[in-house]
């Protein structure tokens, strides 16, 4: 439906967006996950026809159509900015109406169209038809926004970060009504975030994106669990990476071993064989926490003290710090735990557990 | 000493209006002593008898102002305004584009912005009489003109009202290009990327964004142009060799030639009335752009 095929594009002859390939599937709610920087943006203006890809530089198809070379406005997409980009001089109904005039409508139709459009970001007709944007709240622009984009019936909605600017509260909220529009709606929505949790709870696919390339595209709980690479690992919530040689290689399972001798076993991507050099990522809550210095058969274990307890409110973190000097967290079951409460203090020694299967070898 | 610094810090800190009294006390003074004291011997003189060799005699009269209305009088004033309207117009029709220019220039635009200012490092003078040159019937454009052979007599362009508006335009252009500049600078990009991804193309984004949202700047743009060229007269006196005689050439004619103060005062009474209504009308258009307007 959407198909970006090795698209390129270089600002100054550095890639900005290099080789990115991907589909998208009618009515996907598909995000691009990444710092600031690493094409995201680029790459939806590519789509929106903004900006074109370089000569030889790849294709994108809508619907089996290139579009490359198009105006934005003969692509079949809408689009909401960052910042809302609603016109100051035009109150909410002349905003939302603009695209609609553009297209000659019929005035009746237009009020109509627009009237609908209000309803259905649930905002009334009467109250906001004629405040200016200066006059709204950022969630209301934001509904104005969303509403100018989808009146004129897109079948790609493009949004660039369209959350960044809301207060965390409503944030969350909005997270969820765009999830609820994409399926009420039926149409594909293109996300661009560097927000880790809000690519989380609302796409249907993620790709992640770093250095101008697409690193890893999964559903977000796969991408969450089995993150190939490093970058993916530390991007998407956080990890702690050890370093380890495969020795060998069975059932997806590879048998890891530590500068010390000892043996790991974690989950192995195809690319890893037998003799690399491997990152290992374990999340802080694939971890447990015992006390003392134990071994559990068929569990890693490793060997350290408790450095600092952090409570966070919803969870309790513990950072330890291993044998070879580096510090590693861990995210504490939360049953009903207490800082107080906890079974270790400050300096107590404790063994950090993980399930082969919590395991993730990286790919290089 | 500080004992007085404290005590004035602490009364600024007090009072936020008195704190605006302090900040604008020095410019209060200044105006006061150069600007609104002659302005207010300029009113009563325009009400005084006149005295042959200039200046005014004691008394009150109302024959000056009354003078204002003959037909004369008015005909000069009209031409004066159409004159300026017509300049501000083609200064806003030169200055435009170039401030659309400066703005999309991303390694020029200092370059750009430095050559818009680089008139003011000469006088005004200066580049009038450098006009003369120019245009006149032996002056740089008709010897080029005669030696590539277009023309075989020198054109008549010095001393016609097309000089003076040449004048005019060129010696304002300056101050138009630089507040449409700054409002264009303003105006975000994405809103025009809004535009376009919702269905205009270049033209229409001029007309519906980029032109209703840069107005201010047009507006103070002519208004800086506008009210210098209708009080103008070293332009017309020199371009149009005081063959096209503004309310300016009036004003100073009364004043100087004529000895005639009283009048040359009700002239520019005249002067600030007619300005002072285009400030108004201004101020009007201001306050309806700004209240909301009704929904479609």
């Amino acid at each position: 439906m959407l198909a970006l095929d090795r698209v390129t594009r270089c600002f100054n002859g550095v890639p900005a967006v290099d080789q990115v390939s991907f589909d998208v599937a009618s009515g996907e709610f598909f995000s691009l996950l990444g710092p600031s920087g690493c094409g995201k943006t680029t790459t939806l203006r590519l789509i929106a026809g903004f900006d074109d890809p370089e000569r030889d530089g790849g294709s994108i198809r809508m619907f089996g159509d290139v579009v490359i070379g198009k105006r934005p406005y003969q692509r079949p997409i809408g689009m909401v900015f960052q910042n809302y980009a609603l016109f100051p001089h035009l109150n909410v109904a002349d905003n939302i109406a603009f695209g609609l005039e553009e297209r000659r409508i019929a005035r009746r139709e237009i009020r109509r169209r627009v009237d609908s459009a209000l309803e259905l970001m649930r905002l009334d007709p009467a109250t906001y038809s004629a405040r200016r944007p200066a006059e709204l709240s950022g969630g209301q622009r934001q509904r104005v926004a969303l509403a100018r984009a989808l009146v004129l019936e897109p079948r790609i909605l493009l949004l660039d970060e369209p959350l960044a600017a809301l207060d965390p509260q409503l944030r969350k909220q909005m997270r969820l009504e765009l999830r609820q529009l994409n399926r009420t709606l039926g149409i594909t929505f293109l996300l661009v975030t560097h927000d880790q949790e809000e690519a989380l709870v609302m796409s249907d696919r993620i790709a992640v994106m770093s250095a101008g390339r697409v690193v890893q595209i999964g559903a977000p709980g796969e991408i969450y669990r089995r993150p190939r690479t490093a970058i993916v690992a530390e991007f998407i919530g956080e990890a702690n990476i050890f370093q380890g040689t495969v020795v060998a290689i069975a059932d997806g399972i590879a048998t890891v071993t530590q500068s010390d001798g000892s043996h790991w076993r974690a989950a192995v991507p195809p690319a890893v064989t037998a003799g690399d050099r491997v990152d290992i990522a374990v999340r802080p809550e694939w971890h447990e926490l015992a006390s003392g210095h134990t071994e559990v058969p068929g569990t890693n274990a490793l060997p350290g003290h408790v450095r600092e307890i952090i409570f966070l409110g919803e969870s309790v973190h513990a950072i330890v710090t291993l044998r070879d000097g580096r510090d590693a967290r861990v995210a504490l079951r939360h049953t009903g735990a207490m800082p107080g409460t906890l079974p270790w203090r400050v300096g107590d020694p404790v063994t950090l557990l993980w399930h082969m299967y919590d395991a993730q070898v990286l790919e290089q | 000493m500080t004992r007085f610094r404290t005590m004035l810090r602490d009364a600024l800190h007090r009072s936020p209006r008195f704190e605006a009294v302090v900040l604008l006390l020095p410019a209060g003074v200044w105006l006061a002593i150069f600007f609104a004291i002659p302005l207010g011997i300029v009113a009563t003189y325009a009400f005084r008898p006149r005295h042959i060799l200039g200046g005014v005699y004691p008394g009150w009269t109302t024959v000056h102002v009354v003078r204002l209305v003959e037909p004369l009088y008015l005909v000069v004033l009209q031409r004066s305004v159409l004159l300026s309207l017509v300049a501000t117009l083609l200064a806003l029709i030169v200055s435009y584009p170039i401030a659309l220019v400066i703005v999309r220039a991303t390694r020029w635009r200092a370059l750009l912005l430095f050559l818009v200012v680089l008139p003011f490092w000469t006088s005004f003078l200066v580049r009038t009489y450098a006009t003369i040159f120019l245009i006149r019937d032996t002056g740089l454009i008709n010897h080029l003109l005669q030696a590539v052979g277009v023309i075989r007599q020198p054109l008549r362009m010095l001393y016609t009202p097309g000089a003076v508006l040449f004048g005019l335009v060129t010696g304002f252009v300056p101050f138009m290009v630089l507040p449409i500049y700054a409002s264009l600078e303003k105006l975000d990009p994405a809103l025009l990327e809004a535009a376009e991804a919702l269905g205009a193309p270049e033209w229409r984004r001029f007309v519906r964004v980029t032109w209703p949202l840069t107005l201010p700047g047009v507006v103070a743009g002519s208004m800086l142009v506008f009210v210098p060229a209708l009080g103008s007269f070293l332009t017309s006196d020199l371009l149009g060799g005081a063959k096209v005689e503004l309310i300016g050439n009036l004003v100073q004619n009364q004043f100087t030639s004529a000895r005639n103060w009283p009048f040359g005062s009700a002239l520019s009474l005249l002067l600030l009335v007619v300005v002072m209504i285009g400030m108004l009308a201004r101020l009007r258009l201001d306050r309806t752009r700004t209240r909301p307007r009704r929904g479609t």
